[in-house]
């Protein structure tokens, strides 16, 4: 058999000489390390992820929006970019969205010479191209146990290592969820249809769980952030409410829908964000973690079945498992640090988890959440 | 309607523990089994102890830790045999057996019981995995059918027993394909064909030696990609690790260079094919640990399953040292029916067991292979396992890791380009790619270094590109080293990134080690302590577990030099002369000096070993064994280093760490190197009034041919320095000698050449010792079968010593209490003698640990390791006075010359043995039987034997035995001379034709018919060396013993232990062999003491 050869498509040299880069962070502290992505000043929040793979669907993952992402994984872009595939006008194949959300990156080596059969360029091309400023040559470990010890921080990369960085005093936060959702209802159907229709609320949502739902055979309907699921014309039988960026506690008017939906009983999926909002539209409340779970690697048990599962998590955030209300209790738990991964309503079919299931990065030992409808 | 919340039925509480569970071991180190296995054995009963079990272990090897005091209830070293092993579930009736944690020696004899209805017989319950399951995943059909079952692929493949069927398989398949011999004996069955007409030639080939033949559809060039799998009795699942192999399919997994975590597969193949692991895990039920390996075809990311192993494996070793996740001691627990979740993290203690760690670093594996030991050996690598160790090296790049990892080897590498390669042109080195050979990677790096493309390279080995790359960036680093002016810090420092070492620096510089030491102390270039903690930084964890690395600019771990500790230097990694009994002493001081209120710090780069493990000391680095590294670790930890420990490696850094001011415990750097200098340590000798062989140097030819007549033949001779310690030889005559000096083409001028008088037929010792302040406090004699000649890790060992007087053992005592007074020995030492005529001559004394300390330890119940660290921590240890040893035992070489196509298994000055086996018994004969058939040879059932004896002193030394076989109603067959012989001294023997010699009955019908028990073929004295290079002379006799080894017979190439076997066998029969637990052997002698 033939095998073809392929090589890393043309080799991007990193500018030479290369230019000094630094992350300043509102501790004051400042690690130095040389640019490679995109010549611009970026700040954002400071946080870390320990995924060893899954760069694209990190970067292209709308919740890291407006964050300054590290890998603790030293070897960043080996297996470069693919061209991106779109599975619908609105849903790509190969990435979580349409582009990067985080706001820069930190990384320890990035490679110059990718090798995969779907490479298309390497990822210091995508992070110019897509004009997102990135840091390599830092310690990164050290970096991580900062964030860990610390907590999440306000930082910003910049080109020189002269001024005495302070983050702005905060003028509230932007509200990344009216961000990355998106403005419009969208409608896709699924190739497998199972006849059944859900509402998808968009807080900015990975285009991985809309693959998901359209491989589970659902006829999805796309809705912005603040739309009332419920208002859709259509006949829907279920509702899901997607992962997004940022304080759950900004999306006040999807917790009010969420509650209607609830009140309603119809079959509620929440995943990641919306889980949250599931949590303060029944009355539970909401805290924001010192620096979150972010990897491919978090440990969740089944507090009923007792099954465990390898999970892809992606939060700042965690519902406050004792602030659970009546009628509902703690579906998953973290097995690292106890924190709540689920909730379940007794009654309804209103459920919600705190991570990933469909991966993209990371496991998908879970995918099975997506069958949430049970008809009779 | 609410979601069904089903009582859940899985999670049942763990099983009540069984109460008595016997754990098989992997016996001796061979070739594809070893020191993994120690390492899960020892963790294995660990963990049961943990949960109050009662463990019998069944393993020969006496070298490990698994089969040390404190550990296993009771310890058998006996064979791990079906015949043995029912025997002791018939003594000691345990509840459970857990067969996954010996290898596959163990895996095996648990198929056997299994089948043989022993374990149902005994009620004996298998832990873990089901032996359905084993036996499912060994049988090729089997297997794939139950893969194909849930839809997982794996390589298409079919068992055919004539051309035909096999040409029409290949039509529907599709060529190339792979032919395999079921039975590969000969190593002539296997190989890929192309073409139809190229088929048709293999396949009559090697259907004309062997009655089936697989095809399989050729994977070469494909990817390969492994993944540690964990499963327990709930089906909750995870994947510890997944490692990608440097060397694409065709070179077996454990020949190949192998990084964690992989690196060219993206998001979705790797999360595909961890479900297609955990996919499979299941369906075949495993409980407890496996491994799964894929081939993956670059640029499709089709995939095949190769195999999977239901057991712990090397790669689990590798797996678990790579995380930190501790594989076999969660595999034990889940055997007993613990279950993931409820297990904790034993890294960080705080999590759970059930979880994947995530890396911050990179791991490389490196094979290290010892084919330069051996004559007439095959030196292409491929989908057999040749290599004896292997070395893993961390770092934060790939550059960094492969530079440590080809200096790890100990094999005289400084990184990853070979200055010796560069010598040869760009095609000369893209033609020595066209096979794959032990030096692959290193000459990629020289064509690399030569101009080769990237792309050309690939297209030759296959070998992914983003590796290439990779070494082309180190290559780039020094030829920037070559042609930069100003060693700048800037360059300095990113050189070290790439993972150069001083020595090279210097080398590409012309300075010296030391200058660029100073530089880069002086400039700030130092490397960080990077602590593994199985998060990459998530959760803080206190883990022992810690690297070094110059991409990093701040340690994890700040020694306090105030600590009372001690540094410990490992043993590196296995080679011939360098195995698991290292890791023994090592682990032994560690383990001692924390009982004695020292922490433990240990450097050690061998991820095979118990050294390693997370709870064996206080600071583990997992780092090189070279003197810049450990100067990098003393300047922190600033503790005292103990270098007596860890066999050569460590020995010889003595001097040069001392000189850079490190305070070593023990025996002082000087007085080891007086003894490891020849003139100086004859010197003292002479001094001290001990005898030693006639020895003298010449540095021309002349010269060693008027010494040579002057000491008379034969004499051994050996080049005062050479690299490989491979032309070491006994010379016969001067035309010998003349020849030796042509084939070697040895620089005599430079590096003499040293004859010592051979002493013939001298019986050799072994004496082993600790000494306190120059007293011996502690010693034992052993006593080999084999006379000088064969080197001592070749010998079959007697402790006690059977033949010598008290007159011969006091005076080598007194020789030994001389020396040790002399050195001011304190700490561990080993001294060999030669004892002609009641007086024992020294041919050697290392003031180090010798392999034989753990065997002597364990016989006499007094574990000098512990006593030696004791001396050295000024502590005052009791001196043991004379030790009795009621019983007898055995120590017995394993060697793995099956494996090593066209191997000549003979034994010579050079050691050649992988392993060990010991074993204890009433006399010397009970014992030694023990011991051997733990090496692999069957009891004679056949009552045959191959009779072929070199030389007239061969056939002498074997008449006896011939006699004995005889009685014992043995059929003799004979070749030519031998049968002569016999027949003149009233032995009737068939003779049987050479392979050379027609008409006669041939010899290969015997091999081939699988009649014979065993074989003796001795080759004549004459003829030693001249096999060295290749000569003809001795042919026949080196294709007897090659076929003997090829099919599977066992063979004696050396009349001593030949003859020690029939003696054995005519006093003993199998049934007589007494069933002794170590511990009731040690009990009768606690008895004895006290009646």
């Amino acid at each position: 058999m033939f095998i073809p050869l392929r090589r890393a498509f043309s080799v991007y040299m990193i500018q030479k000489p290369l230019t000094p880069a630094y992350l300043h962070l509102a501790d004051g502290s400042l690690f130095e390390g040389v640019s490679v992505g995109y010549h611009a000043e970026a700040a954002g929040e400071a946080v870390f992820s320990t995924g060893m793979t899954g760069y694209c669907e990190s970067l292209s993952d709308p919740s890291f929006a407006g964050q300054i992402l590290t890998f603790t994984y030293p070897l960043i872009g080996n297996y470069g970019v693919p061209q991106p595939v779109k599975l619908h006008p609105t849903v790509m194949a190969n990435f979580e969205s349409e582009k990067i959300w985080a706001h820069g990156i930190v990384v320890s080596e990035v490679a110059t010479e990718p090798s995969h059969h779907q490479l298309q360029k390497t990822f210091s091309q995508w992070l110019i191209e897509q004009k997102i400023p990135a840091i390599a040559g830092v310690d990164t470990r050290k970096l991580t146990q900062k964030i860990r010890e610390q907590g999440t921080m306000a930082g910003k990369i910049t080109f020189k290592n002269t001024t005495n960085w302070e983050p702005a005093a905060e003028s509230a936060a932007p509200n990344f969820v009216a961000l990355t959702s998106s403005k419009v209802v969208k409608t896709y159907d699924s190739p497998t249809p199972n006849g059944l229709t859900v509402a998808l609320i968009d807080c900015g949502v990975k285009h991985g769980i809309i693959r998901r739902l359209l491989e589970a055979g659902y006829r999805v309907i796309r809705v912005p952030w603040e739309m009332n699921p419920l208002d859709i014309a259509e006949k829907i039988d279920g509702v899901v409410c997607s992962n997004g960026p940022g304080d759950p506690k900004q999306c006040g008017a999807t917790v009010q829908n969420i509650k209607k939906v609830v009140e309603k009983g119809v079959p509620f999926l929440g995943i990641c964000l919306g889980h949250q909002l599931l949590a303060l539209a029944v009355g539970a409340d909401t805290y924001k973690l010192k620096y979150g779970h972010r990897g491919l690697n978090q440990p969740c048990q089944d507090v009923i079945t007792k099954r465990a599962y390898l999970t892809s998590q992606n939060h700042g955030f965690a519902v406050d498992k004792d602030s659970i209300p009546k009628g509902y209790q703690e579906w998953f738990v973290n097995l690292n640090d106890g924190t709540n991964e689920g909730l379940l309503s007794f009654k309804q079919q209103i459920r919600s988890v705190q991570f990933h299931p469909e991966g993209c990065p990371g496991p998908f030992d879970t995918q099975w959440l997506f069958d949430f409808i049970k008809t009779a | 309607m609410p979601i069904k919340t089903k009582k859940n039925l899985l999670t049942k509480t763990s099983l009540k523990n069984p109460q008595k569970i016997l754990i098989l071991g992997s016996g001796a180190l061979k070739i594809g089994e070893a020191g993994e296995f120690d390492y899960s054995g020892t963790q294995a009963i660990k963990a049961l102890k943990e949960e109050g079990c009662e463990v019998i272990l069944v393993n020969p090897n006496v070298a490990t830790i698994q089969t040390s005091q404190g550990l296993a209830d009771s310890n058998y070293f006996l064979p791990v045999t079906v015949e043995f092993v029912e025997k002791v579930i018939q003594k000691e009736k345990p509840q459970a057996i857990l067969l996954s944690f010996g290898g596959q020696t163990a895996l095996n004899c648990g198929i056997a019981l299994y089948r043989q209805g022993i374990l149902k017989k005994y009620g004996v319950e298998v832990l873990g995995t089901p032996v359905q399951t084993i036996i499912d995943t060994e049988d090729r059909q089997i297997f794939s059918q139950r893969l194909a079952s849930i839809g997982l692929k794996t390589a298409k493949g079919k068992i055919i027993t004539s051309v035909a069927e096999g040409l029409a398989f290949a039509d529907s398949q599709g060529y190339p394909v792979m032919m395999r011999t079921g039975f590969a004996l000969g190593g002539t069955g296997s190989g890929v064909a192309k073409t139809k007409a190229e088929l048709q030639v293999l396949l009559k080939k090697s259907l004309s030696t062997s009655p089936q033949i697989i095809l399989e559809e050729c994977l070469s060039g494909w990817k390969e990609i492994e993944y540690e799998v964990v499963r327990d009795k709930d089906d909750n699942c995870i994947t510890v690790c997944n490692m990608e192999n440097f060397d694409p399919v065709g070179v077996h997994t454990g020949e190949s260079i192998v990084i964690a975590p992989s690196q060219t597969l993206d998001n979705h193949e790797y999360f595909q094919l961890r479900q297609i692991s955990m996919d499979a895990i299941r369906e075949l039920k495993i409980v407890g640990e496996c491994n799964i390996q894929y081939a993956v075809n670059p640029s499709t990311f089709e995939y095949r399953i190769i195999e999977v192993n239901a057991r712990l494996s090397r790669s689990s070793a590798l797996a678990s040292k790579a995380t930190g996740y501790p594989l076999a001691y969660i595999a034990a627990k889940l055997a007993l029916g613990k279950t993931l979740p409820e297990l904790k993290n034993r890294i960080t203690k705080e999590t759970s067991a059930f979880f994947e760690p995530a890396l911050d670093y990179v791991v490389i594996k490196m094979p290290r292979w010892d084919l330069d030991k051996y004559t007439r050996v095959n030196v292409d690598i491929g989908s057999e396992m040749k290599s004896v160790g292997e070395v893993m090296s961390i770092g934060r790049s790939f550059e960094e890791a492969i530079q440590k990892g080809s200096r790890m080897l100990n094999n005289g590498h400084l990184g990853v380009i070979d200055d010796q390669l560069l010598k040869f042109s760009q095609a000369q080195l893209l033609q020595q790619l066209e096979k794959v050979s032990p030096r692959r990677m290193f000459i990629v790096a020289a064509a690399l270094a030569k101009g080769a493309s990237l792309k050309k390279l690939n297209q030759i080995t296959g070998i992914d590109f983003w590796f290439l790359a990779k070494l082309k960036n180190i290559v780039d680093g020094y030829q920037k080293l070559q042609s930069t002016s100003k060693l700048t810090k800037k360059l300095l420092l990113s050189s070290k990134q790439l993972g150069f070492a001083d020595r090279q620096i210097a080398r590409l510089r012309s300075q010296t080690p030391e200058d660029i030491r100073a530089k880069r102390l002086e400039q700030g270039v130092v490397p960080v302590i990077k602590r593994i903690d199985t998060m990459a930084g998530e959760f803080p964890a206190q883990t022992n577990y810690l690297y070094m690395t110059y991409l990093g600019s701040i340690s994890d771990h700040v020694p306090n030099p105030k600590e009372k500790k001690i540094i410990v230097i490992g043993g590196g990694p296995y080679a011939i002369g360098t195995s698991v009994e290292f890791d023994w002493c090592a682990v032994n001081t560690v383990q001692t000096a924390k009982e004695l209120g020292y922490a433990g710090v240990m450097i050690n780069c061998n991820p095979e070993t118990v050294s390693t493990d997370y709870d064996t000391s206080d600071y583990l680095y997992f780092e090189e064994l070279s003197l810049e590294r450990i100067q990098d670790i003393y300047d922190l930890e600033l503790s005292p280093v103990v270098v007596s420990v860890g066999g050569q490696i460590p020995n010889n850094l003595a001097l040069p760490l001392a000189k850079y001011g490190v305070p070593l415990l023990g025996t002082t750097a000087a007085n080891i190197y007086r003894a490891e200098h020849r003139q100086t340590f004859s010197a003292l000798l002479d001094q001290l009034d001990v005898p030693q062989p006639l020895w003298m140097e010449a540095t021309s030819m002349d010269e060693a041919l008027q010494l040579g007549r002057k000491m008379g033949f034969p004499i051994l001779v050996r080049p005062s320095f050479v690299l490989s310690g491979k032309a070491m030889s006994v010379i016969e005559s001067e035309a010998q000698l003349i020849h030796y000096l042509d084939v070697f083409d040895l620089n005599i001028a430079d590096h003499p050449l040293v004859l010592t008088r051979f002493l013939r037929d001298a019986v050799e010792c072994d004496f082993d010792g600790v000494a306190n302040k120059g007293e011996v406090i502690a010693s034992a004699i052993s006593e080999h079968v084999e006379s000088g000649g064969v080197h001592s890790g070749d010998s079959t060992m007697l402790l006690p010593s059977v033949t010598l007087s008290e007159l011969v053992k006091q005076r080598i005592s007194d020789s030994a209490a001389k020396i040790a007074k002399a050195l001011e020995i304190t700490g561990p030492f080993n001294m060999q003698c030669l004892i002609v005529d009641d007086l024992p001559y020294v041919i050697e004394c290392n003031l180090r640990a010798s392999r034989s300390v753990p065997f002597v330890s364990k016989v006499t119940n007094h574990n000098f390791m512990s006593l030696a660290t004791a001396a050295m921590l000024n502590q005052k240890p009791t001196p043991v006075s004379q030790i009795e040893i009621p019983f007898q035992a055995v120590k017995s070489p394993q060697f793995s010359f099956h494996k090593l196509r066209g191997a000549d298994p003979i034994t010579r000055v050079e050691m050649s043995s992988t392993g060990e086996v010991a074993a204890f018994g009433q006399d010397m004969y009970e014992a030694y039987l023990k011991a051997i058939l733990s090496t692999g040879i069957s009891y004679p059932q056949r009552k045959a034997v191959l009779v072929s004896l070199g030389g007239l002193k061969g056939k002498l030394s074997f008449l006896k035995s011939c006699v004995r076989l005889q009685k014992l109603g043995f059929t003799l067959y004979a070749t030519r001379g031998t049968a002569i012989f016999l027949y003149e001294n009233g032995i009737e023997a068939h003779r049987v034709s050479k392979v050379t010699e027609a008409g006669r009955e041939s010899v290969v019908e015997l091999f081939t018919d699988h009649k014979l028990d065993f074989a003796v073929i001795v080759p004549g004295a004459q003829k030693e060396f001249t096999v060295e290079n290749g000569a003809t002379i001795e042919t026949d006799g080196y294709v007897l013993r090659r076929m003997a080894v090829d099919y599977g017979i066992p063979i004696f190439s050396n009349t001593e232990a030949a003859s020690f076997f029939v003696e054995s066998v005519y006093r003993y029969d199998l049934e007589d062999l007494e069933l002794k637990s170590w511990q009731e052997y040690l009990q009768s002698k606690n008895n004895n003491t006290s009646t």
